[in-house]
């Protein structure tokens, strides 16, 4: 992330990682504490407490699992839109990309990336979304 | 034969030198009165009448000779007759017999003259002799009267004899003797008696054969109509003949009205099944194959036009050459299966559910973990840093590895993205997996088929591709799905070696039973001048 034009010469994004399976989590969040150009400033399980965080704070990035449990991915994205509006989202998840990827973008996220594609995949998605929001 | 008289010339006849004196006394001339002249033509004349009358004389010696002769020879002709003949006076007493008679009286001939008749005769036989001798006595019958009589028994033989009895009649009209013909007819008789005997046992041997028979028959029937399949007698034109109660439940149809169907009209595809089995027949080779029968899947077709799965079983009856086809009814089975299949797609899709939320999660965690790691710890040397990112290839290949599983386990995007869609990803992961060339190609819309019966097209078209590239070496599969108004067809053809180059495995017969189950058929055929084609078509 050291070539991110919004890198170490400007404050860190702050990100926020809500995925209800904890290995995942904890993957995807010390995956993230690698860049500088990022700060993970928070992280839930499901939607309640996505939704407790967004009370206090605003995320510049949300990495958000489709499937939280009972809670449905889609109607946090939708959530998350209308409460924090500049947040930028990126859906990450274990399901079919081609197949979800239009769906999330509808329901107002950014981008989408398959767990599959591993971390260096992750990173390049979170740079994409990233990366269009500052250009 | 008519009336006889006996010949009234057998009379004594009275001298004939008194009867010459009679007529001489009547015409007499007085010789002594005439002249010389007329005595002298007298004597001439009486010289040439004698001389006439020694003619006549040896002519008659001559005839007498000759009736002797004839006499003689007609005696012979009676004597020794095969027939015996006897002749009665009107009291029934013998006056006459031949050799023949004697024979088969018993006494030697003089010892028969003048004994009854009767006296020879079995009891049994007395009133019908006595009947046929009045009926011609009596009443002067102009033809003879036959009648079978039985003698007394002789050497403990009984003989029997057929009588032909015939009146002769006297002078003045009555009755004067009574002539009898006897025919030994023993012989016969006992070969009628013996006819009889044969007769009456054949007819036992028959109505004992027709009871078991019968018996036999009403068993049958009460089987066939107490059988819970449908049984069908079919004819070889591919006429429906008989119909057990059960197929005419299944049919919603009365023997009746199911006589003389076409089998086709009832169990589409029979008929082409029949056809192949007359073709094989006429291979030779595959006579052995036609023998055994056959089992077919079909939906059948009630009378009320409603339509049910049937399983058949065929077989020719040879002796009559006729087909048996028996109908079982798979609504309830199939209904089943489905539901058996829907219940082990559901635990396919928990088990897909527990991979993607559980070990899949955990992997690709795992793997941005490590990655994190490697980032952090490589500083502290080449070694640690390889081996790092080693464990961390290996977890995303888990990743991959898993996540295929989850897809196989339970194909995703069915209920998002329709069958075409998941078609489509069954084409691109082949292209990902292979360097095999597969295409897809969806006409119409969205078939209007239950989430079940889609997933179970899918699998169809899984196999079937799987069976291409592992089986059958193609470099092409194409995937074709076409949504009629009347009907959903699936094709999966490509361009391998063809089905018959291998032994035809589980996976054809899975497939089959996949399509059976959601109502539909399969159908499996090589392709000209390679590959196979697999088709599955789902009525709507």
């Amino acid at each position: 992330m050291n070539a991110d034009p919004a890198g170490a010469s400007e404050s860190p994004l702050r990100v926020v990682v809500v995925d209800d399976h904890p290995v995942s989590r904890r993957g995807i969040i010390s995956l993230l504490e690698c860049e500088d150009a990022l700060r993970v400033c928070g992280e839930a399980r499901d939607r309640a407490g996505m939704l407790n965080i967004l009370a206090c704070e605003t995320p510049d990035l949300a990495l958000v699992d489709l499937s939280l449990g009972n809670d449905s991915g889609l109607d946090l994205i939708r959530d998350i839109r209308s409460r924090a509006p500049g947040c930028r989202i990126l859906v990450v998840s274990m399901h079919d990309e081609r197949l979800y990827e239009d769906c999330v973008i509808r329901a107002g996220a950014h981008g989408y990336v398959s767990k599959s594609e591993g971390p260096d995949g992750l990173i390049e998605a979170v740079r994409r979304v990233v990366t269009v929001s500052t250009s | 034969m008519a009336r006889r008289k006996r010949d009234s010339a057998s009379a004594p006849p009275r001298s004939l030198r008194n009867r010459a004196r009679e007529r001489l006394q009547t015409t007499r001339t007085d010789v002594a009165k005439m002249t010389p002249e007329n005595v002298q033509s007298l004597v001439e004349d009486l010289q040439l009448h004698q001389a006439e009358l020694e003619i006549q004389n040896e002519e008659l010696r001559e005839a007498q000779q000759a009736l002797v002769a004839m006499r003689d020879r007609y005696h012979a002709l009676y004597e020794f007759a095969p027939v015996g003949y006897v002749t009665l006076d009107m009291e029934g007493r013998v006056i006459e017999a031949n050799l023949a008679a004697s024979a088969m009286l018993g006494p030697k001939r003089n010892q028969l003259m003048r004994r009854r008749f009767t006296d020879f005769l079995a009891p049994e036989s007395q009133d019908t002799f006595y009947l046929a001798w009045h009926r011609n006595k009596d009443n002067g019958q102009a033809h003879a009267t036959t009648c079978e009589l039985v003698l007394h028994e002789r050497a403990g033989a009984r003989t029997v004899v057929q009588v032909q009895c015939e009146q002769l009649i006297g002078d003045h009209g009555e009755g004067a003797e009574m002539f009898c013909a006897l025919v030994d007819v023993t012989a016969r008789k006992h070969a009628e008696q013996a006819v009889e005997r044969l007769n009456v046992e054949l007819e036992r041997r028959v109505e004992a054969r027709s009871a078991t028979l019968r018996q036999r028959e009403e068993e049958l029937g009460t089987i066939l109509d107490t059988a819970p399949e449908g049984i069908l007698t079919v004819g070889q034109e591919g006429v429906v003949l008989k119909a057990n109660r059960a197929a005419q439940r299944l049919f919603a149809e009365s023997e009746a009205g199911l006589s003389g169907r076409s089998v086709t009209e009832l169990l589409p595809g029979v008929e082409q099944w029949l056809r192949r089995q007359h073709g094989a027949e006429r291979d030779g080779d595959a006579v052995q194959a036609f023998q055994r029968g056959g089992r077919l899947e079909v939906v059948a077709t009630a009378a009320d036009g409603s339509t049910f799965p049937a399983r058949l079983s065929l077989a020719r009856v040879p002796a009559h050459d006729f087909f048996v086809v028996i109908v079982m009814d798979m609504s309830e089975s199939r209904k089943l299966e489905r539901e058996v299949l829907d219940a082990a797609e559901e635990e396919r899709r928990r088990i897909s559910r527990e991979l993607h939320d559980s070990v899949g999660q955990s992997l690709a965690g795992l793997a941005m973990m490590v990655r994190s790691r490697e980032k952090r710890l490589a500083a502290l040397g080449e070694e640690v840093y390889q081996a790092l990112a080693e464990t961390r290839i290996g977890l995303e290949g888990a990743v991959r590895d898993t996540r295929a599983v989850i897809h196989d386990l339970a194909p995703a995007g069915l209920d998002e993205g329709g069958l075409a869609h998941a078609l489509e990803r069954v084409a691109e992961r082949l292209r990902e997996q292979s360097d095999i060339d597969c295409t897809c190609e969806c006409i119409g819309s969205e078939p209007p088929i239950d989430v079940g019966a889609k997933l179970q097209l899918l699998r169809i078209a899984t196999e079937a591709a799987h069976n291409a590239l592992k089986h059958g070496a193609a470099s092409h599969i194409a995937l074709r799905l076409e949504s009629g108004p009347t009907r959903v067809s699936l094709a999966v053809s490509d361009d391998g070696r063809g089905i018959g180059a291998v032994p035809e495995g589980m996976g054809i017969g899975i497939m089959r039973h996949r399509a059976q189950v959601i109502g539909g058929r399969l159908n499996v055929a090589r392709r000209t001048p390679r590959g196979t084609i697999v088709v599955a078509t789902v009525p709507l």
